[in-house]
């Protein structure tokens, strides 16, 4: 797959402070990419020098085939962490206003506009002002906003903080949507199920530093410990099962866990344990969760 | 461009739209109207009649009073220690008593009343006794009374300017009144939309739209294009404004021209409130002195130019609001509420209010040497430079203080932009002059 975002050694100091050291990462056209990292880790400077908020220091940002400029803007949608609209302004207004600095013409603006308001079911609101919503209604405004234009780059960060589980599940539905149509996701949170339910790769970034990349899959194989669960009827002996390769880390009444010292194939591992008189009615390798690898990453 | 373009219609359609800003725009003139009025209204309609007894003990003075439209003037022959308790039975309300004149000697007269000598009142006799009093004295030294008018004199100066191109009428009066009205107005001005553009940056940090503004335009296209929108809405309120005093004080004028006649023809004390001129000239003839002076107002409003006066208005309020709008959006950028704002507004308005301070001084000498550096330095000549305009300035003068005006105008943008540009994304602590300096160096 081509790639829509290329991160070429972007460093970023405040006075003497490192906000992002020589980050380098390419982001694939038309996948959900994660952006993860612990608070003050550097993803908001470096969400702002994507958006064109911030320059980097050093090196440079290519998007699509050339280095990114003010151009861009209208392919980049962004929904920021820190939420705001006006609060007095109408909110067909403000949308109109918001969709017509990312460049569409008024008419535009307000079918495509009128489209959204009809299938997120809230037309009523279109002459109602920001402050007569609630926080969750005000992020869905704010989500119309950054993909009204219909971005080819979307950056959303924590998209779904603050939604009910309604609400989660339309906008998740919508990001979704937006994948299939083409568009790139760059998806910023702390909640790291939901990078596993819809990331396909990821960055994790710690003190300005990258610290972690690549697809969702090969992660956790990075990470995954020679652990394999093995379900199991009637009794084991887990003596009988320890050797020098093998130690059982956990034990229930129905499965068991099994570490191999030395890195091996399930295949071997499955070959080993039929040679046991065990009754084997499942098996599978545990891979770590991204909850686990972020905090064995971060805390290193 | 076409961005600038789009914040500019938003900051002006936001504000003008406002229901707040018609209340304000519209009950502005009606205040002015009013209070431009009121004391010729309050004139006219009271029915506060004072009916004086005068008590003459020289008998000199029987035919000097002269009634006007709120006062009547009687002659009491009643001793006085009576009068005073029953002059209000007697549908009085008020002694006036002329002791025996001797015309040596400075007249002491004595006015009873329930409440004290108003000092319009005051003027009224004491210019019809002085009047009398000089003409006994011209009897006396054998004098034909009707010298007396000639007595009068009421010297003026014509101010007139000499310069290339002949010689000018230059006003004084009419002058230093409008001159330190613009200049006024301009204060007030700067510091109101000054403050606009301030609390309309707060507005966007504060509520963090700012971020995603600024991640579809370029901090400073932002900043630009809310201050000019402000601008516009300045110059729409005062459009709205001059078009409503204007009309408003037309259908006034219509309303109160024939009372103001019919009241001109009955009492001489009326003119004097109207032209607004207290004269008290001891000596006769005093409508003769006011139409002199009326006359010369008028003359001195016909000589100012208006063309002039209004177009600099407009010149130096852009010039002076676009100047320090930048300033205040500067520091709107770099704090988080109003409150820290002050400490670093400060510098801002100090000078401000220094143009403000010298504003009097100038208008008093308005072609001296503090008057002609104040209007030169940008910060201040909006202010001073206007209040001259009125007495006549040399035109390269104004196209000097105009162009250092838009120059400074260029620079403290860009230098204010880029304090705003790290400031709109800045939270927490307030920052200091030393910040804000370092972070319009780097």
């Amino acid at each position: 797959m081509p790639t829509i975002l290329n991160i070429d050694n972007v460093s970023k100091y405040f006075d003497r402070k490192i906000a992002l050291k020589n980050i380098s990462f390419q982001v694939e056209s038309g996948s959900v990419f994660g952006l993860l990292g612990p608070n003050g880790a550097g993803k908001t400077t470096l969400i702002r020098i994507l958006t064109q908020i911030l320059l980097p220091d050093n090196g440079k940002v290519i998007f699509g085939d050339h280095e990114l400029s003010m151009n861009d803007v209208y392919k980049i949608g962004y929904l920021p962490e820190e939420r705001g609209l006006y609060k007095k302004m109408l909110i067909g207004e403000q949308l109109i206003y918001l969709a017509r600095i990312k460049g569409l013409s008024y008419k535009e603006a307000k079918t495509r506009l009128q489209e959204w308001f009809e299938k997120f079911e809230i037309q009523d609101w279109w002459t109602k002002k920001v402050e007569e919503l609630s926080k969750g209604m005000q992020q869905k405004v704010q989500f119309i906003a950054a993909i009204v234009h219909e971005p080819r780059f979307l950056i959303l960060d924590e998209p779904l903080s603050g939604l009910d589980p309604v609400n989660s599940e339309l906008i998740n539905h919508e990001i979704t949507n937006l994948k299939n149509k083409g568009a790139t996701v760059l998806f910023s949170t702390h909640r790291m199920e939901q990078v596993e339910e819809i990331c396909d790769s990821i960055v994790l970034i710690n003190q300005g530093e990258l610290i972690l990349k690549g697809d969702l899959k090969s992660v956790k194989n990075r990470f995954k410990e020679n652990i394999f669960e093995i379900g199991f009827e009637g009794v084991v002996d887990e003596k009988k099962i320890k050797n020098q390769n093998f130690e059982v880390v956990e034990k229930g009444n129905e499965s068991f866990k099994l570490k191999s010292i030395n890195s091996i194939s399930p295949n071997e591992v499955l070959v080993y344990l039929l040679t046991q008189d065990i009754i084997i009615t499942s098996f599978k390798e545990v891979l770590p969760s991204l909850n686990e690898i972020f905090i064995k990453s971060v805390t290193k | 461009m076409n961005k600038i373009w789009l914040v500019f219609q938003r900051e002006y359609l936001s504000r003008v739209k406002n229901k707040a800003f018609w209340l304000i725009t519209l009950l502005a003139p009606i205040g002015i109207i009013l209070l431009a009025f009121l004391p010729v209204m309050i004139n006219l309609f009271t029915n506060d009649k004072q009916v004086i007894a005068v008590v003459d003990e020289s008998s000199l003075f029987s035919n000097v009073f002269v009634d006007g439209s709120n006062t009547k003037f009687k002659m009491e022959s009643t001793a006085l220690e009576d009068l005073k308790k029953n002059y209000t039975t007697k549908g009085y309300t008020s002694i006036l008593v002329i002791p025996k004149i001797n015309l040596n000697e400075q007249p002491n007269l004595l006015y009873y009343s329930k409440n004290p000598l108003g000092l319009q009142l005051k003027t009224q006799i004491l210019t019809q006794i002085n009047q009398k009093i000089v003409e006994l004295k011209l009897e006396q030294a054998k004098l034909d009374p009707s010298f007396a008018k000639n007595l009068q004199q009421n010297a003026n100066i014509e101010s007139k300017i000499l310069d290339k191109e002949g010689e000018k009428s230059g006003s004084s009066t009419i002058g230093t009144i409008i001159g330190y009205a613009s200049g006024l107005i301009i204060y007030i001005v700067l510091l109101v939309y000054g403050s606009m553009v301030m609390q309309g940056v707060l507005e966007e940090k504060n509520s963090r739209i700012v971020e995603i503004l600024i991640s579809s335009i370029k901090p400073f296209e932002l900043m630009i294009g809310k201050i000019l929108g402000i601008a516009f809405v300045g110059l729409t309120q005062f459009a709205v404004w001059i078009a409503l005093t204007i009309f408003g004080f037309l259908i006034a004028g219509l309303l109160l021209s024939p009372l103001l006649l019919q009241n001109l023809k009955t009492s001489p004390s009326a003119t004097t409130q109207i032209s607004n001129l207290s004269t008290s000239n001891a000596i006769s003839s005093n409508t003769e002195a006011i139409d002199l002076e009326t006359l010369t107002l008028i003359s001195e409003v016909q000589n100012l130019n208006f063309n002039l006066i209004f177009t600099s208005f407009i010149i130096y309020f852009l010039g002076g609001y676009l100047l320090y709008a930048s300033l205040f959006a500067a520091i709107g950028s770099a704090v988080n509420n109003e409150k820290e704002a002050s400490g670093l507004i400060l510098p801002v308005m100090m000078p401000i209010i220094i143009s403000f301070m010298f504003l009097f001084s100038v208008t008093q000498n308005p072609n001296g040497d503090l008057a002609f550096w104040l209007s030169m330095i940008p910060f201040s000549s909006p202010i001073i430079m206007l209040s001259r305009i009125p007495f006549g300035v040399p035109w390269w003068q104004i196209t000097i203080s105009i162009l250092i005006l838009f120059s400074s105008f260029v620079v403290f943008t860009y230098l204010a932009a880029k304090i705003y540009r790290v400031g709109i994304l800045s939270y927490g602590s307030k920052p200091k002059l030393k910040d804000l300096w370092k972070w319009m160096t780097n």
